[in-house]
C-alpha cells in the first residue's frame, strides 16, 4: 500500500471503502427484512413453551419490539462492532462466538490457500511450459476429476486413505496441526486446480507475447524467464479470482467444518439462519461481507501493482 | 522477502498454537452431537445438553441406569405420602457445591422458586405448577404453601398426586442452583460455572467441546473413577463414527441408520466374550415418531377419514425400510412398568376402506390432495414417498410432499396450515403421561385442533387418582381413544443406536439415554492415545 501512496489507487481508496459501508448497510437490511420474515422463531423447539415463558424470552432480547426499533437497535450496535447476544448460544455474544471461531477458520483458510497456490501455481507453469507435453496432458483430466468432486467425497477418500488405511492423521476433530491436514487439503485441491487451470491459460499468452520472445531472444534461461517475465504476468488472473475466493476459504465451509468437526465460522452460515439465531445470523453475514469486499480490494491493489497497464486504464 | 516471509508465519504460527489447546485425551471422549445450548439445568430441554448437565449437576434423587429407577441422591431418603401427593426429602449433611462452599435445603428451595418465577423462563416450569400456591406465587413472596423447609427436610405438596416425582428429581431441571446462578440468571443467562454434580466445568469452546474434571466436593466423590470427560460437538453421526473407529470417542450416542448391518457384522466378529461386552446394541428409546392431523379443516375433520389414513399404514413395512426402529403398535412406547398401551395401530385395509366409504369418500372420490408437511433428515423422505404410495394404493388418496425447514415446519403445525405432518415425541421419564398429555384440549404441544371431552376427563382422573391401578386403566382408555379418533398416526418408535466403548464399564444403555457419569469407570488404566 505504501508504495502507491501517489498512485491514482490511493485516490480510488476513499470511494471504495465508501461503496463498502455501503454495500455492508445493504446487505444488513437485506439480512435483517430476510431473516424476519422467515417463519418460526429462536425458540421453537418441539416442546412448546408456556405464553409467560414465551413473554419473558421476547421481552429480555426486545423481540417484542416494533421492528423498525428492532433494526434500529440491530444497526446501531452492528456500527459499534456489537451485534447482541446470541439467541442459540445464550449467554454469549456474537462477538465472543465469531472470536472463538475465527483463528481455527482463519489459519485453516490459511492453510489451504498456501497449499492451493503451491500445487496449483507451480503445475500451471509446467504444464504452460511445455504446452502438449506430459505435463500439459495431466493437468487437464486431473483438474476436472478433483472439480468434479464434491468436497464431502474428497474428504471422505482422505479419510479412508490417511485415517484408517494409514493410520497417520486423525479423522476428525481439533487438537493440533495434525487436525488440519485433511480439512486443508480437502479444501486446498479444488482451488488448486482452478488455480493451475487460470495460471496455465495466462502463461502461455505470456509466453507468446513480444516482450517474453525478446527475453528469450537475449539468452535468458528458460527457468529465470518463467520466474521473472512469466510468473508476473500468469499469476493476475489468479490474483483476481483470488480476492472472493480467500474470503470464503477465511470463512470456513460448511461441508468440510461438519465432516471434521471443525469449530469454525462456516457452520454458523448455515445453522445460524436455520435457528433463526437473528444476531448471529447478521454478525456472520456482515463479517463475510467486509471480508469480501476487503479481499477483492485488496486484490486489485496488488494486480494494479503488478500490471500497469491497469492503471494505465483506470 | 525473508522477513516478509517471518511477518506472515508469526501471526499463522500463532493463531495455529491458539487451535492447538487441550492436546491431551480425556478418560472418556463422548461424541455428544449437537453443539450444547444454554448449560443451565431451569433452561435446558434437549439431549446433548442433559448429558453435559447429568455431569455438572446432581439432583435429590438420581437413577439407577438399569432400572431408571430413583435412588438416593442429594436426598438420603424419602417418603411419598398419600399416593405421592405429598413428599418428604431428607437432605444429607455436610453437602457441597463444586467451589467447596455449603449446600443445604434452601438452596434446593431458592432454586425451585427460581424455576417457577415466569421471569426465568425456564421450559420445565409447568413441572413445579401443581405445588399448593404455586399458581398465585409471586417473586419475592414467601415460598407457596407447598414447599416447605424444616432442617433438612423438604416438603412438596401437591394438588393431585405426582407419583413420579422422586423420578423428576433426577433430571436437572429441578437440581439446585448456586446463590450466584439463582441471583444472576433471571436476566442475564449464562452457563452454570458451579455446580453439585460429580464433575465440574473446566472450560467450553463453543462448537469445539466442554471439558469437565472430578468435582471433589462431589457427596460421593469416592465413587467417581474418571478424572476428565469431553463432551465433543459432532454433528454429522459419520464424523462420530470415524472418531469411534479411531479410538478417539469411546461413547458416540447416534450412528447413521443405514451402518447397522455393518456394525451387527462388527459385534459378531468381536464375539459375545469381547472384553466389555457388546459396543453396540440398539435398544429401545421412549419415544415416538408419529404423524399429527389437522383436524381443524377440510374432510380431515371426519375422524372415520382421519382412522382410515392410520388403518392403511403399513407400519412393519417402513420400519423393515428404516432398519432402525420398532413399529408402533400404540402411542406410548411399551416400556413402562405397569402400563400395557392400548394397542390401536395395526394394518386394517378392509376397515380402512369401510370407514371411508361411510364417509362418502370410497376410494378417495371426493377428496382433495392432502398437503403432507415434513422435514429434512435422514430417510425422512424415504417414509413420507412410503406413506404416499401406500395411501395412494391403498386407499386412492393422494398426497402432496411439502418438505420444509424444521423452524418452517413448526410455524405451519402452529398456525394450523397443513394436512399431515411428520412429528416426533420424545418423553421425559417412563410415564405414559408424558406422551398423552400432549393431546389434551387446547394445549400447547397438541398442534392438531382436536379436542375431546371425554380424553380431557380420563386424563383429569388418572391425574387426580391415588390407585396406580386406576390410573394406569384411565390413561390405557385415553389413548385407545386418541387412536381410535387418529388426530394423529403412530409411525415407529425410536432405537437408540450408540456406541460404547468396551474400555467403559457403568455406561448403561437405558430408554431415556440417561447417563449417571459418576458411576461410570474406565475398564483398564486409561493412558493417552
Amino acid at each position: 500500500m505504501k508504495g502507491a501512496t501517489r498512485s491514482p489507487i490511493s485516490a480510488a481508496l476513499p470511494r471504495r471503502l465508501l461503496a463498502t459501508a455501503l454495500t455492508l448497510l445493504l446487505v444488513h437490511g437485506a439480512a435483517f427484512l430476510l431473516l424476519r420474515g422467515a417463519r418460526g422463531g429462536p425458540f421453537d423447539e418441539e416442546r412448546a413453551l408456556a405464553p409467560e415463558v414465551q413473554r419473558a424470552l421476547a421481552e429480555r432480547y426486545h423481540l417484542d419490539e416494533p421492528l423498525p426499533r428492532q433494526y434500529w437497535r440491530s444497526l446501531t450496535g452492528a456500527l459499534r462492532g456489537d451485534f447482541g447476544p446470541s439467541l442459540r448460544y445464550r449467554g454469549h455474544s456474537v462477538r465472543q462466538i465469531l472470536a472463538a471461531a475465527a483463528p481455527l477458520s482463519l489459519s485453516l483458510g490459511g492453510l489451504a490457500l498456501a497449499l492451493a497456490l503451491l500445487l496449483g501455481v507451480p503445475a500451471g507453469l509446467a504444464a504452460a511450459a511445455r504446452p502438449g507435453g506430459p505435463a500439459d496432458r495431466l493437468l487437464l483430466p486431473i483438474s476436472s476429476l478433483v472439480l468434479a468432486l464434491p468436497s464431502f467425497v474428497l474428504a471422505g477418500a482422505g479419510i479412508l486413505l490417511f485415517s484408517f488405511a494409514l493410520p497417520w492423521l486423525p479423522p476428525a476433530g481439533t487438537g493440533g496441526l495434525r487436525h488440519l491436514v485433511l480439512p486443508a487439503i480437502s479444501l486446498a485441491l479444488p482451488l488448486a486446480a482452478q488455480i493451475a487451470r487460470l495460471v496455465r491459460g495466462a502463461a502461455v499468452e505470456a509466453l507468446r507475447s513480444d516482450a517474453v520472445r525478446a527475453a528469450r531472444a537475449r539468452g535468458i534461461p528458460p527457468r529465470s524467464l518463467l520466474r521473472r517475465h512469466v510468473l508476473p504476468r500468469a499469476i493476475l488472473p489468479v490474483l483476481a479470482f483470488l480476492g472472493p475466493a480467500a474470503a470464503g476459504l477465511l470463512t470456513g465451509s460448511l461441508v468440510v467444518e461438519q465432516v471434521f468437526a471443525l469449530p469454525g465460522l462456516g457452520v454458523h452460515f448455515v445453522q445460524a439462519a436455520l435457528n433463526r439465531d437473528y444476531t448471529l445470523a447478521l454478525g456472520v453475514t456482515l463479517l463475510y461481507t467486509a471480508l469480501l469486499s476487503l479481499c477483492t480490494l485488496a486484490a486489485d491493489v496488488l494486480i494494479r501493482r503488478l500490471d500497469p497497464r491497469v492503471e494505465a486504464m483506470s | 522477502m525473508a522477513r516478509s516471509r517471518r511477518r506472515v508465519a508469526a501471526p499463522l504460527l500463532a493463531i495455529l498454537a491458539a487451535t492447538a489447546c487441550w492436546t491431551d485425551r480425556a478418560d472418556l471422549v463422548v461424541a455428544n452431537g449437537a453443539d450444547p445450548a444454554l448449560l443451565d439445568p431451569q433452561m435446558a430441554t434437549g439431549a446433548p445438553e442433559m448429558r453435559i448437565l447429568w455431569a455438572l449437576h446432581s439432583g435429590l434423587t438420581r437413577l439407577d441406569p438399569s432400572t431408571l429407577r430413583p435412588g438416593p441422591a442429594l436426598a438420603e431418603s424419602w417418603e411419598a405420602l398419600e399416593g405421592g401427593q405429598e413428599w418428604q426429602f431428607h437432605l444429607r449433611a455436610q453437602l457441597r457445591w463444586s467451589d467447596g462452599s455449603a449446600l443445604d435445603g434452601r438452596d434446593v428451595l431458592e432454586s425451585w422458586l427460581r424455576l417457577l418465577d415466569p421471569a426465568t423462563a425456564a421450559p420445565y416450569r409447568d413441572w413445579l405448577l401443581p405445588l399448593e400456591g404455586a399458581p398465585d406465587w409471586r417473586p419475592g413472596a414467601p415460598p407457596p404453601a407447598g414447599l416447605r423447609l424444616d432442617g433438612r427436610t423438604l416438603t412438596v405438596r401437591f394438588v393431585h398426586p405426582v407419583p413420579w416425582f422422586a423420578e423428576m428429581c433426577a433430571f436437572p431441571a429441578l437440581a439446585p442452583l448456586p446463590p450466584a446462578a439463582r441471583a444472576r440468571a433471571a436476566s442475564e443467562p449464562h452457563d452454570s460455572a458451579v455446580g453439585c454434580g460429580p464433575f465440574r466445568l473446566v472450560a467450553r469452546r463453543v462448537r469445539d467441546r466442554v471439558r469437565l474434571e472430578r468435582n471433589p466436593f462431589f457427596w460421593n466423590a469416592a465413587e467417581v473413577r474418571l478424572r476428565h470427560l469431553d463432551f465433543l460437538t459432532v454433528e454429522s453421526r459419520v464424523t462420530a463414527l470415524n472418531l469411534f473407529l479411531a479410538g478417539q470417542a469411546d461413547y458416540v450416542v447416534d450412528v447413521p441408520p443405514l451402518v447397522v448391518p455393518a456394525l451387527e457384522e462388527r459385534e459378531a466378529r468381536r464375539g459375545p466374550g469381547a472384553p466389555g461386552g457388546r459396543e453396540f446394541e440398539p435398544h429401545p428409546l421412549f419415544g415416538t415418531e408419529f404423524l399429527r392431523l389437522n383436524c381443524r379443516r377440510g374432510p380431515l375433520r371426519d375422524p372415520r377419514v382421519r382412522r382410515a389414513l392410520s388403518l392403511a399404514v403399513d407400519r412393519d413395512g417402513i420400519a423393515a425400510a428404516l432398519g432402525a426402529a420398532a413399529p408402533a403398535r400404540s402411542f406410548v412406547p411399551p416400556l413402562i412398568p405397569g402400563y400395557a398401551p392400548a394397542e390401536g395401530c395395526r394394518l386394517d385395509l378392509a376397515e380402512a376402506r369401510r370407514l371411508l366409504a361411510e364417509a362418502g369418500h370410497a376410494g378417495g372420490a371426493g377428496l382433495p390432495s392432502f398437503r403432507f408437511v415434513y422435514t429434512a433428515g435422514e430417510l425422512q423422505r424415504d417414509v413420507a414417498e412410503a406413506l404416499q404410495d401406500q395411501w395412494r394404493r391403498h386407499l386412492g388418496i393422494e398426497v402432496l410432499l411439502d418438505l420444509q425447514e424444521w423452524k418452517s415446519a413448526r410455524s405451519a403445525m402452529d398456525r394450523g396450515d397443513y394436512d399431515i405432518a411428520r412429528s416426533s415425541w420424545i418423553g421425559d421419564y417412563l410415564d405414559a403421561s408424558t406422551f398423552l398429555e400432549v393431546f389434551q384440549s387446547g394445549g400447547g404441544n397438541n398442534r392438531t385442533g382436536w379436542s375431546d371431552a371425554g380424553y380431557d376427563a380420563l386424563l383429569r382422573a388418572a391425574r387426580h387418582s391415588t390407585d396406580p391401578v386406576q390410573r394406569a386403566a384411565a390413561l390405557r382408555e385415553a389413548e385407545a381413544s386418541l387412536l381410535e379418533q387418529a388426530p394423529i398416526v403412530p409411525l415407529y418408535h425410536y432405537l437408540g443406536l450408540d456406541l460404547v466403548s468396551g474400555r467403559l464399564v457403568g455406561l448403561e444403555r437405558n430408554a431415556l439415554l440417561y447417563v449417571d457419569w459418576s458411576r461410570v469407570q474406565p475398564r483398564a488404566p486409561s493412558g493417552g492415545t
